[in-house]
């Protein structure tokens, strides 16, 4: 794709963002584009299908009732606004300890995370994805904002930035202070898993 | 081991073993589901949006083409003051470029407080032709020199069509009613008061080109502007309008001299639009045409008078109004106002343009609010008419006695004058905002957004669409 094409399909999407407000057919269009990524999102942090299901449903309702005051004008507006509806459900889904726990215990019995996490990050120390998970759930709520925001939604410092209301600067600083947290304790952690447990915020 | 980090934590992630294809059946589902909620939910306040809009963007902008010329006129002065000295920014070339431009193209968000904002592209042709493409297709057309305004409704293929009558003898030919003679006659005045408030910005880049910033701190509208190092001309103007109602105003990627095709100002009804004409008097308002508006008000209102004669009262009683006035006659068999309506509607606002546009030593007052129509001795508005050493005092009864002194009123508020730029169109509902006629309730403001909206415009803004020759553009 040329520059000048990528260029008209910016403006088109962003007419499309202005049009959603009150014309259904273009709100649709906005969904299909946007329901893939953020169900993605949603899955990834919660790691159980039906659970990811009803989160982005949630996150879709919300947006279709609010979609007529929504102030932005392009579509990384609409971006923003999308992801930080949706961070703020999945961080209410996860914010009560025993739902983490569930959830996680539920994608070990499921299988959804028993094959191995290789990484040169952890050296020569082998990690499970429920390993993972645990030590990302002892972060803080905006660590692990940050880590799915960039690596879950496939997001730039950017727009991070924009969905978290920080500067970009403070993103990078954060993400990598949340890394070194993260690879720290998946270095301390026990080879063999123990039951996970949701940690604190 | 990879030179980056994050390349690792990037790899890790991607390979989890999650399947994250959604299923077809809940997204069939979801989709059908919130449709309805779309559907359900916003009606209300997206009319709530179009009542207030008429009246907010009518009292604002008698033709917005106006508007926007007048903010880049005055940008570009402070863009000159703050020149002066600077050679990589020579003031002659900038004017000189602008004097001779024939086209010229810019995008516009504008932003009223508790509005959702309002995006379109504006093209110019000399000598004074302009096009305004808003978002859904709509697009507004108009001929100064011919006194024709035209506005493209792609949703019913309406073509309204403004004839200004009335028009002041030479009024058409009249040099301001060109963009850029407007704009050479706001530099000589600049060049003669520079002393004048304003800051340099510095240098920075934007859209990948350096550009010089300028911020002119110009009572009630401070612009700030950004000029292109290398080719001297303004590519980014923000201004916002501080007096009530707040309207942030940004205008970017410009661009002068573009080969832009004839038929883009056509003022020729394209093949499958109804024509609606519709005559507007041109002719400046008067305070005749104030109680003619006030007194119209009255009847639909209980006889109540506005809260005030600034933009967001009037604005909600011309909603009022219009809303009250539909119920009682239907609208058009289209499902718009019709041509009836709209001639109504602009009545009673020229009439509250009057008190807006009054000059600065005028000492317009307003005091109706709470007063009822009728009411002999109780005065709502005053003004000092140009050249005369009276006052002409206005009572809720309609009646006009001439006073040496202002009233004394408790409460009364002064009006503050809009009138930077003496316009010379009349005013023009958009197209937009009047492709759906206006619910028959009182005009409520709009509900606050929910705490996730985000609240600020963006930084960036939008990239410019192609040129297109065609002349309706059903995007």
């Amino acid at each position: 794709m040329t520059d000048a094409d990528q260029s008209d399909e910016t403006a088109l999407l962003d007419d499309l963002v202005l049009a959603a407000r009150t014309d259904r057919k273009a709100f649709g269009r906005l969904f299909d584009r946007f329901h893939p990524a953020v169900f993605a999102y949603c899955l990834r942090r919660l790691l159980v299908r039906a659970v990811a299901e009803d989160v982005t449903s949630e996150v879709f309702l919300q947006v279709a009732a609010h979609i007529a005051d929504f102030t932005g004008v392009c579509l990384e507006d609409f971006r923003r606004w999308l992801f930080r509806i949706a961070t703020n459900q999945i961080n209410a889904q996860l914010r009560q300890s025993i739902r983490r726990r569930e959830l996680l215990e539920a994608a070990v019995q499921m299988g959804v995370v028993k094959a191995a996490a290789s990484t040169p990050l952890l050296a020569d120390k082998p990690a499970r994805w429920d390993e993972v998970y645990q030590a990302l759930g002892e972060l803080t709520e905006r660590e692990q904002s940050i880590i799915s925001l960039r690596f879950f939604a496939g997001l730039k410092h950017e727009q991070i930035a924009a969905v978290l209301e920080m500067k970009p600067g403070s993103v990078r600083v954060a993400l990598s202070r949340a890394l070194d947290k993260l690879r720290e304790r998946l270095l301390e952690s026990d080879a063999p898993s123990q039951s996970p447990t949701g940690g604190g915020n | 081991m990879t030179n980056n980090p994050n390349d690792n934590w990037e790899n890790l992630f991607a390979s989890m073993p999650l399947d994250i294809t959604p299923r077809d059946e809940h997204r069939a589902r979801l989709k059908e589901q919130v449709e309805k909620t779309h559907a359900a939910k916003p009606t209300a306040l997206a009319r709530n949006h179009t009542l207030k809009n008429i009246g907010i963007y009518l009292m604002t902008h008698r033709a917005p083409q106006w508007t926007a010329a007048a903010i880049i006129v005055a940008c570009l002065s402070a863009f000159f003051i703050t020149n002066r000295g600077r050679p990589a920014l020579a003031l002659d070339d900038v004017i000189n470029t602008i004097m001779n431009a024939k086209t010229a193209r810019f995008d516009t968000i504008a932003q009223v407080e508790g509005l959702p904002p309002q995006k379109f592209t504006t093209y110019f042709m000399a000598p004074n032709r302009f096009r305004q493409e808003l978002v859904g297709g709509f697009i507004n057309i108009s001929d100064l020199a011919a006194g024709k305004i035209m506005s493209l409704d792609p949703n019913t293929k309406r073509a309204t069509v403004f004839n200004m009558v009335n028009m002041p003898a030479g009024a058409k030919d009249k040099k301001p009613a060109n963009h850029f003679e407007m704009l050479r006659e706001r530099l000589r005045q600049v060049q003669a008061d520079p002393d004048k408030n304003a800051v340099s910005l510095g240098e920075k880049e934007l859209d990948g080109r350096t550009v010089v910033g300028f911020r002119f701190n110009v009572a009630p509208a401070p612009m700030t502007i950004w000029a292109d190092a290398q080719t001297k001309l303004p590519y980014r103007i923000e201004t916002t309008v501080l007096v009530p109602p707040r309207v942030e105003v940004v205008m970017t990627h410009y661009e002068f001299n573009l080969d832009l095709d004839e038929s883009l100002f056509s003022l020729e009804i394209p093949a499958g639009y109804e024509e609606m004409p519709i005559d507007v008097d041109a002719s400046p308002p008067s305070e005749k045409d104030l109680i003619t508006a006030l007194r119209l008000g009255c009847e639909v209102s209980e006889g109540e008078f506005p809260q005030g004669l600034d933009v967001a009262s009037t604005a909600a009683y011309v909603a009022k109004y219009v809303a009250k006035y539909v119920a009682k006659q239907g609208v058009g068999k289209d499902g718009q106002l019709t041509a009836e309506q709209m001639k109504q509607m602009l009545r009673i606002l020229r009439g509250f343009q009057f008190s807006m546009f009054l000059p600065a030593d005028a000492d317009a007052h307003y005091a109706g609010a709470g007063a009822k129509s009728g009411q002999a001795e109780r005065v709502v508005f005053w003004y000092k008419p140009a050249k005369s050493k009276k006052y002409r005092v206005l009572y809720a009864d309609f009646s006009v006695r001439e006073s040496n002194t202002a009233p004394d009123v408790e409460n009364a508020v002064k009006l503050p004058s809009m009138q930077t730029v003496q316009p010379a169109a009349p005013a023009k509902p958009p197209a937009a905002v009047l492709s759906k006629p206006p619910a028959a309730a009182p005009a409520k403001p709009p509900a606050k957004p929910p705490a996730a909206v985000p609240s600020k415009p963006p930084a960036a803004a939008p990239k410019t669409p192609p040129v297109r020759g065609n002349q309706p553009n059903n995007k």
